[in-house]
């Protein structure tokens, strides 16, 4: 099918919606998201504090000039989509296993994809922490076949962090692609398969293309969630590890520091919009052509 | 929910007569809501504060966990009709709340028990109630992997940088980590104004490679149970309490160069019913107070309080720990946001 | 691939094995591997009031949250994809942006908001801020499906004489279930996992287990709350069993 053909009946067929199926949800997002955001972030100066008040230029002046706040947005970027493309890399097989080779075992392969979520965040994370722990199984392996000589401390590094992230997220990424190779026309497969191809060919050519869409669902989700998780960093990061949402955390919780909380979110809000704005565009493009 | 609140608050005053009529004191049959930290600290609430209010009024003290800065919001949000009664705040916390117009001043008129309540403790939050219990951040160690522990703090910074055990420290995610700021500068000859003593030390604590740090009192006893850590500086009572659970290689070293101070203040939020005055009043008394020591091992500040012997030992009085002064608290309040930012610089746990 | 697999499944699961294993220690501090074997760490999730009515609430906020995810998102995401909207990509990166913003700003923001609106810190309100949050998970899942079906099906049934309603029910709706399916497990997921928004609406009747748990875990960290997540996953496990019986976990494939 060409990229006219395919436009052309897009355009002919406009689907069962209206456009104004989105008023309401677009109504509920205005009401429920964008109006208190805006309020909040207007009003941040009122808030009950002991912390000096300054003019939000100053916290903006320094989000932007001070190196070690540049360094905290660059660290909040790359560990974002380092986890992504980590998680696109390991999850990518599993959901071809999923979809293509578990027959009727692909109940309880999605079973045990969602069991790790269905425990708390707190306990899965906890999980890591006990065995990454200066006396834990990791160590304790890494003793006893003698490959170190003093317990590292796992639990201070990003590794850890990173590890934790893409645990907790991983699985967000195999059912996003899950659920688009899904849906692929197997018949487009075997007649690439009867044209000719290579079985890697046609994985490449023909599913690899068509699942775009699912890998451009779990970057969002999984780069968003990531570019906002602090739980999993606080918990296993160690402090070593900073990135925005922490910072804002900590301005939250301990120095009551409203107004600096409130300009970092803007700009984490600013990168995770302007990304995602980006992933779209290219989503699309990428789409059409497939 | 929002709406039975609603009812039970301004019912009498919308509805007049006609609710008044039915209801024979319709005060105290006024149920309220009280905070508390979740765990041991819960059940010390409810058994010691709540259950005594519900006996003594009949109205129920519904008791919710979480955290100060969840609670000064919510009441913050809902200045006119607060969805919580009694808040439960650190001192800087406190000191906020009181400013911010969050809560009532609580004096001995409203709250007759506070007339028994060391001074100390009331000026420790600039006059808004007062603490109710109060911690030393001591020094607790394995006595199983420490032979001769260290006998003051400087002694335990030293022989960290040695190398002698691996510490563990509060993390700067610790909610009162601009007061252990605070309490290093002090200790190492600075003050509110100069914590670069503090960050010095810090500084070689991190380097050292021998320091691990808590988020949290339970983080802390973690990792002192898995021999993460040997010996950290901790809250006396949580240490104690930790003990008498049966871990009897726990230690606690009473630091001989004077350990930082710090108490939890509790209060009435401004516009909740007088029924909060009344579980203030049960909060400051010295019954319910020797129960909650008990159940907390903490020092409490009704002197009145008769205690256990074995707590007497074991109770650091004020007069040998390091609290800070009011105008330095709101130093510490003010200059923390900055103290933050210059520790995820330089010392980044 | 298979050896893959199972490595992959190694990776996710063992964190999970831990705590399960740890909420049978006998000992009272959390202890990896566990020493002895005891239920004891379940009574006291039962003895522990906090711990069941927070249980409750998640429960009941997850499956609210999820329909209520679906009735919003579902429409949306269908025409966002194909219902010639102007400035579609626009549009869907404002149907995504909760995602993107700090949940605990969101949470904080709402709670203002929200009681401003008179809706305080109530179950209303709860299910508003999860619903923003979860709305996303929705559109996107549901989109990336229909994306995916050519638009043949629906116009051949056009062609037909079927009218929009009908195309609806009969065959947009079976083709784009696995999207809706999965849409809304991550919004109950989200939901029942969530900690930086609940914590803002928590009070006596509205407190989330995960708030709880994290309060209890910062004061008294004994192997109950190691219980509590084992307990989660158990009654997560039957839900999922439920579903799988009337439903199919396989539902995920297409109706095809």
């Amino acid at each position: 099918m060409t990229d006219q053909v395919r436009r052309g009946t897009s355009r002919g067929f406009s689907g069962v919606v209206s456009p104004w199926w989105i008023a309401v949800t677009a109504l509920f997002l205005v009401v429920f998201f964008v109006i208190p955001i805006i309020n909040n972030l207007l009003n941040t100066d009122q808030l009950v504090t002991l912390a000096k008040q300054r003019p939000a230029s100053f916290y903006y002046e320094k989000l932007f000039t001070d190196p070690y706040y540049l360094g905290i947005v660059a660290d909040t970027v790359t560990l974002s989509v380092g986890v992504t493309v980590i998680c696109i890399i390991i999850g990518y097989p599993v959901a071809l296993f999923l979809v293509r080779h578990a027959g009727r075992w692909s109940g309880l392969v999605i079973f045990l994809l969602i069991a790790p979520l269905l425990t708390s965040i707190i306990m899965r994370t906890f999980g890591w922490r006990v065995l990454f722990a200066r006396r834990g199984l990791l160590n304790d392996f890494l003793l006893w076949i003698d490959a170190i000589e003093k317990p590292i401390l796992f639990l201070n590094g990003p590794t850890s962090a990173v590890i934790g992230l893409v645990h907790v997220l991983v699985p967000f990424m195999v059912l996003s692609i899950a659920s688009v190779l899904r849906s692929i026309d197997l018949q487009l497969e075997e007649s690439a398969r009867i044209l000719g191809a290579s079985r890697f060919k046609t994985f490449l050519k023909v599913t690899f293309p068509l699942s775009l869409d699912g890998i451009g669902t779990g970057f969002i989700i999984v780069f968003l969630l990531a570019n906002g998780s602090f739980v999993t960093l606080l918990l296993l990061g160690g402090g070593e590890l900073k990135t925005l949402p922490l910072l804002i955390y900590q301005q939250f919780t301990i120095s009551r520091d409203f107004q600096f909380a409130a300009a970092m979110s803007n700009v984490l809000l600013a990168i995770a919009v302007g990304c995602l704005y980006l992933q779209l565009r290219l989503i699309k493009r990428k789409g059409v052509k497939g | 929910m929002k709406f039975d609140n609603h009812i039970r608050r301004s019912g009498p005053a919308m509805l007049g007569a006609a609710m008044l009529a039915f209801s024979v004191n319709p005060v105290s049959a006024e149920d309220i809501t009280v905070t508390s930290f979740g765990g041991i600290w819960e059940t010390a609430i409810k058994d010691c504060f709540a259950s005594e209010f519900e006996k003594r009024t009949g109205s129920k003290a519904n008791v919710l966990i979480g955290s100060p800065a969840q609670w000064m919001s919510q009441i913050e949000a809902n200045p006119d009709n607060p969805p919580i009664d009694v808040i439960v705040t650190t001192q800087s916390q406190t000191m906020a709340a009181g400013e911010g117009g969050l809560i009532s001043r609580a004096t001995a008129k409203e709250v007759p028990n506070l007339a028994d309540v060391d001074p100390i403790f009331i000026k420790a939050v600039d006059g808004w109630g007062a603490c109710f219990d109060f911690g030393a951040f001591i020094l607790a160690y394995n006595k199983d992997t420490i032979k001769n522990p260290p006998k003051s703090i400087k002694e335990f910074v030293d022989r960290t940088i040695k190398g002698d055990w691996m510490a563990t420290m509060p993390s700067v995610s610790y909610a009162i980590a601009p007061d252990i700021i605070w309490s290093f500068a002090d200790l190492y000859g600075g003050s509110a104004d100069n914590v670069d003593p503090a960050f010095a030390v810090f500084k070689q604590l991190k380097d050292s490679g021998n320091m691990i740090s808590w988020s949290s009192v339970t983080d802390f006893l973690n990792q002192m149970s898995t021999g993460d850590a040997d010996i950290g500086m901790y809250w006396d009572g949580r240490a104690y309490a930790f003990i008498d659970k049966g871990n009897d290689w726990m230690g606690v070293i009473k630091p001989t160069d004077k350990a930082f101070m710090s108490c939890v203040a509790m209060n009435k939020a401004k516009g909740a019913p007088d029924a909060a005055w009344d579980y203030l009043n049960i909060v400051f008394e010295p019954g319910p107070q020797a129960c909650f020591s008990d159940h907390l091992k903490y020092g409490v500040t009704n002197q009145k309080v008769q205690y256990s012997e074995e707590m007497k030992n074991r109770v650091t009085w004020p007069k040998d720990l390091r609290a800070p002064n009011v105008s330095t608290s709101r130093k510490i309040a003010q200059n923390a946001a900055d103290w933050i930012e210059r520790w995820n610089k330089e010392i980044g746990f | 691939m298979l050896i893959y697999v199972v490595l992959f499944f190694i990776f996710l699961l063992g964190p999970i094995f831990i705590v399960v294993s740890i909420s049978f220690t006998e000992t009272e501090f959390v202890a990896f591997p566990p020493q002895g074997f005891s239920w004891k760490w379940y009574q006291r999730f039962f003895e522990y009031e906090p711990f069941i009515d927070s249980f409750i609430v998640s429960v009941e906020l997850a499956i609210a949250t999820a329909l209520l995810a679906v009735a919003l998102g579902v429409p949306a995401a269908l025409a966002v994809t194909r219902g010639r909207v102007p400035y579609a990509n626009t549009i869907m990166t404002f149907l995504l942006s909760p995602l993107s913003m700090p949940l605990i700003v969101v949470g904080f923001a709402l709670l203002f908001y929200l009681s401003a609106l008179g809706l305080g810190v109530s179950f209303v309100s709860l299910l508003i801020a999860h619903t923003v949050i979860s709305l996303p998970y929705v559109v996107r899942t549901v989109a990336g499906v229909y994306r995916g079906i050519s638009p043949d099906y629906e116009e051949s049934a056009a062609v037909l004489g079927a009218n929009r309603m009908q195309i609806f029910w009969y065959v947009t709706l079976p083709m784009i279930k696995p999207g809706i399916f999965a849409g809304m497990l991550f919004a109950m997921l989200i939901s029942i996992d969530n900690l930086p928004i609940s914590f803002f609406f928590g009070s006596a009747d509205t407190n989330t287990l995960p708030v709880v748990m994290l309060s209890y875990l910062e004061h008294q960290f004994d192997p109950s709350v190691a219980a509590a997540s084992s307990i989660q996953l158990i009654v997560a496990i039957i839900g999922l069993f439920i579903v799988e019986r009337i439903y199919g976990l396989d539902a995920m494939a297409p109706a095809s």
